[in-house]
């Protein structure tokens, strides 16, 4: 899908290498490297995300190792980290702010939403807004590897 | 090769998605929406204890799988 929308944006060429298991291996390293900065309090989970936001992405727009990839990304979002921070925050906010509202009515939490049969009307409303939220932030990832690496950014040179 | 891109405001990278959510709207509603049936379908499972601990962690595995394998695709 990513690949997909890249040449559908002409973000890459369709004859451009990508690297699939590199994909994958970088994909767990942000996972894992994500994860661990989280167990420690958060900040450093927070920034590591931030440094490796558009890594998965390169190697499936150039022939990029997982090194490669993780220090392209590193590189590509030096000095506009907050930016991309409170871009995450607003989206965030724009779409998780209706589900708090939800867990409000539901009178549970989120636990009372998560807990909901998908087949009843709250559950419905739950995976339909799960297959949005998850539409958005693939949108998200897509758009800032955009405007960072992409048409407006280092590639745009490329396909000038 | 550090980004020197002025226009990378919060608010450009913001419009930016919205435009790519716009175009490709088809696209993403599938990858999200295979993704999210297979993420009900793992909690369903553990919800009804339809499969045990090792079942649920296949499952998961499996959810990454699909997840990655949409993204790459």
């Amino acid at each position: 899908m990513t690949r997909s929308v890249f040449e559908r944006e002409t973000i890459v060429a369709q004859d451009t290498p990508a690297r699939l298991g590199a994909f994958v291996g970088t994909s767990v390293v942000v996972l894992l490297g994500t994860m661990f900065g989280m167990v420690l309090l958060i900040v450093p989970g927070v920034l590591l995300a931030l440094r490796w936001t558009l890594a998965a992405n390169f190697t499936l727009t150039s022939d990029m190792r997982v090194s490669e990839a993780l220090r392209a990304s590193r590189d590509a979002t030096e000095g506009v980290r907050g930016e991309i921070f409170g871009a995450y925050v607003v989206w965030g906010l724009a779409l998780y702010g209706p589900a708090i509202f939800l867990a409000i009515i539901a009178g549970g939490g989120m636990e009372s939403i998560n807990s909901f049969d998908p087949s009843s009307a709250i559950g419905e409303i739950r995976v339909a807004w799960a297959v949005f939220s998850g539409m958005a932030g693939l949108a998200l990832g897509l758009g800032i590897f955009s405007v960072l690496v992409g048409r407006h950014g280092r590639l745009s040179e490329v396909f000038a | 090769m550090a980004s020197e891109n002025p226009s990378a405001t919060s608010g450009a990278l913001l419009t930016e998605a919205v435009a790519v959510f716009k175009r490709n709207w088809p696209l993403l509603l599938v990858a999200s929406a295979v993704v999210t049936l297979v993420q009900v379908g793992r909690d369903f499972a553990d919800r009804e204890e339809l499969a045990g601990a090792a079942g649920i962690i296949l499952f998961t595995l499996v959810t990454m799988l699909v997840t990655m394998g949409i993204q790459a695709s």
